[in-house]
C-alpha cells in the first residue's frame, strides 16, 4: 500500500528531533522505510550521474518526478508531511546524493529542515517539491512538448529559484510565459551586440523587477486576456524603457 | 488576487465607488463538487445598458477569477453570457478558493462614453486598453470542502524547551502549527497526563486556550506584521471562522476567549466535567 502521509505526530516529532537524528541523516539506509514498513524505491527514476555537479540532472529529475505525479493533487503537493515522507524513505538514496548532508554550508539541522522537510519555502526548497513544482508550474500540454518551458527555466538554476519563490511568477503561468518571452527578447538584443549582457545581480533585479511590474499593471488589467505575444510584446516595451534607465544600450556606431 | 478598492486611471463600475450613477455589478456563484471536477455556475446580474452594449458587440466580456492560496491554483474565465459555468479538476483545488469577478476589455476602447457615467467625467476622453477593468467585483471566498479541517488538535503542538532561563510558558507562532514551549520537566509530566483520556480536555484548557487566543488576536488585527497568512494555522483557523459565520466585527464583539471555546467546541465545559471527574 501506498503511503501517503506520516501520522502528524510523528511528523511534528521527526521534525523537532533533527538534531538528535543527525547521524542518521549520514546514513546511506533509510531507517524511516523500515520503521514504517515502505518498501518502494525510487519509483520516478530519479538519478544523480555527477557528483561534482549534483544539479545536472535536476531537469530531468523534475520531469522524471512531475511525470510519475502527474495528477497530484494541488492541496497534496503543498503538504509538507507527504514530501517529508518521501524525502526520508522512497528516495533516500536520491536524497542523500542530490543533497548529502555533509555537504551543509553552514548549519546542518537547517539544512536538513529545508531540504528533507518542508521548512521555509518548503515547495522552493524541499529536495523533491521543487522539482515536481518547477515541472508543475511551467508544464504546459496544449505544447507538442509539454516541458519545453520547464527545460527554459531549468536552464539557469538560479533564474529557475527566482521564480519559484517569487509569489506572484511562482503562481502565473501566464506571467511565467511573458517572462519567457521577454528573456528570449533581452537575449537577441544581447546577441546583436545592441545591449550590454544582462547578467548576476542585474539580472536577478530584472526580473523582480519584471515581477512587479507585472503585478502592479494587473491591478487595473487583466493579463490572462492578451495573448502570449501580446503579453510578451508589452513586457518587451516596459524592458526597453527600464534598460535605458540602466545604461544599458550600446550607443550605434556612425560611420 | 484581490480586487484593490483604488482609484483607477478609468472609470471602473464598482461598490466601492461612484463612478458610474444608477448602476450595479452583482454576479453570484454557486459550486457541485462531483467525482474528479467541480462545477462552478456563475450568474452576472449587470445593470448598466453601455456596458451590457459593450459586452453585446463583443468589446467586453465578463471574467471570473478563481484562486486557491494554499495550493497556489489560479484561473481566469471568461464569457459573454450572462449565465456561465466551467469546470476545474478537483486535484487543482483546496478547501478553499477565492472568487473575483470583472468585465473586462477585449481590444482598445477610445472615446468611451456611457449615459450614466459621473457628471466628473464630462467632457473627459475615456480609454481602454486590451485587459482594462470596465467592472470589477471582489466576490469573496467559496469554502468548497465539506469535511471538517484538518482536527483542530494537530494544529497545535507541545514542545520542551531545555534552555535554562526558559520562560513557564510560550507560545510560538512563526511555524505551520502553534507550538507551545514548556519547560522540559513541565513537558514531560504533561506528556504523561495526556496519555490519560480524562485529563485531555484540561490539557486544552490550560495549554491550547491560551495560545489559541493569542493567534486569533493575530488574525484579526490588521496591523499584524510578518506572513502568518502563509501558515497552516493561520488558514486552518480563518476557514473555521468562515464556517462559523465569525468575521473580524463578530470576533472582536464576543471577544477572544469566547471564540477560543466555541472553536474547541466547548472545551470549558469538558474541562469542568473532567475535573469533576477527578476530584469529586
Amino acid at each position: 500500500m501506498t503511503h501517503l502521509y506520516m501520522n502528524q505526530k510523528k511528523y511534528l516529532d521527526l521534525q523537532q528531533q533533527i538534531k538528535e537524528n543527525l547521524q542518521l541523516y549520514s546514513s546511506d539506509d533509510t531507517w524511516l522505510a523500515g520503521e514504517l514498513n515502505i518498501k518502494e524505491t525510487n519509483r520516478a527514476g530519479l538519478i544523480v550521474t555527477d557528483q561534482s555537479n549534483r544539479s545536472a540532472d535536476d531537469l530531468f529529475n523534475a520531469i522524471a518526478i512531475h511525470k510519475r505525479y502527474i495528477d497530484l493533487p494541488y492541496a497534496l503537493a503543498s503538504d509538507g508531511n507527504f514530501w517529508t515522507l518521501l524525502t526520508h524513505t522512497e528516495y533516500w538514496d536520491y536524497m542523500r546524493a542530490r543533497w548529502p548532508v555533509e555537504e551543509a554550508q553552514q548549519d546542518q539541522v537547517k539544512y536538513i529542515g529545508r531540504r528533507y522537510f518542508f521548512k521555509d519555502k518548503g515547495r522552493a526548497r524541499n529536495g523533491l517539491a521543487r522539482l515536481w513544482w518547477f515541472a508543475e508550474l511551467s508544464y504546459d500540454d496544449n505544447l507538442e512538448d509539454p516541458y519545453y518551458y520547464t527545460e527554459l527555466m531549468l536552464q539557469d538554476q538560479d533564474l529557475a529559484g527566482q521564480i519559484i519563490e517569487n509569489t506572484y511568477l511562482s503562481r502565473n503561468k501566464f506571467a511565467l510565459k511573458a517572462l519567457f518571452k521577454m528573456l528570449d527578447f533581452i537575449s537577441e538584443q544581447e546577441n546583436t551586440g545592441r545591449i550590454q549582457e544582462v547578467k548576476g545581480t542585474k539580472r536577478r533585479e530584472l526580473i523582480r523587477e519584471a515581477a512587479q511590474y507585472f503585478n502592479l499593471v494587473g491591478a487595473v488589467e487583466l493579463w490572462d486576456i492578451l495573448s502570449i505575444d501580446e503579453a510578451g510584446n508589452k513586457l518587451e516595451q516596459w524592458v526597453e524603457k527600464y534598460l535605458v534607465g540602466l545604461g544599458m544600450y550600446i550607443p550605434e556606431k556612425v560611420y | 488576487m484581490k480586487i484593490k478598492q483604488i482609484s483607477y486611471p478609468h472609470p471602473v463600475l464598482a461598490s466601492f465607488n461612484d463612478d458610474y450613477l444608477q448602476s450595479n455589478f452583482e454576479p453570484s456563484i454557486d459550486f457541485e463538487i462531483g467525482d474528479k471536477s467541480t462545477t462552478f455556475k456563475v450568474t452576472y446580474d449587470l445593470n448598466n445598458k453601455g456596458i451590457e452594449n459593450l459586452i453585446a458587440s463583443g468589446k467586453a466580456v465578463y471574467v471570473t477569477h478563481l484562486e486557491c492560496e494554499s495550493s497556489m491554483y489560479r484561473q481566469a474565465f471568461s464569457s459573454t453570457e450572462v449565465s456561465f459555468q466551467f469546470e476545474v479538476s478537483n486535484r487543482k483545488l483546496a478547501k478553499q478558493a477565492d472568487v473575483t469577478f470583472m468585465i473586462v476589455a477585449t481590444s482598445k476602447i477610445k472615446n468611451y462614453v456611457n449615459d450614466l457615467l459621473h457628471e466628473d467625467y464630462e467632457g473627459i476622453s475615456i480609454e481602454f486598453n486590451k485587459g482594462s477593468y470596465i467592472a470589477v467585483n471582489q466576490g469573496g471566498a467559496l469554502i468548497l470542502e465539506k469535511d471538517p479541517l484538518v482536527p483542530t488538535k494537530s494544529i497545535f503542538n507541545i514542545l520542551p524547551s531545555d534552555e535554562k532561563e526558559a520562560p513557564n510558558y510560550e507560545v510560538r507562532l512563526n511555524d505551520h502549527t502553534i507550538s507551545v514551549i514548556l519547560p522540559r520537566d513541565t513537558y514531560e509530566i504533561v506528556e504523561d497526563l495526556s496519555r490519560r483520556e480524562e485529563v485531555n480536555s484540561l490539557l486544552v484548557s490550560i495549554y491550547y486556550l491560551p495560545a489559541l487566543m493569542e493567534a486569533l488576536s493575530l488574525i484579526i488585527d490588521e496591523e499584524t506584521d510578518g506572513n502568518f497568512e502563509e501558515y497552516d494555522w493561520f488558514k486552518s483557523l480563518q476557514i473555521h471562522l468562515q464556517k462559523m459565520k465569525l468575521n473580524e466585527t463578530r470576533v472582536k464583539e464576543l471577544g477572544l476567549a469566547t471564540v477560543a471555546n466555541i472553536i474547541f467546541a466547548e472545551t470549558s465545559d469538558k474541562a469542568v466535567k473532567s475535573l469533576s471527574s477527578i476530584y469529586l
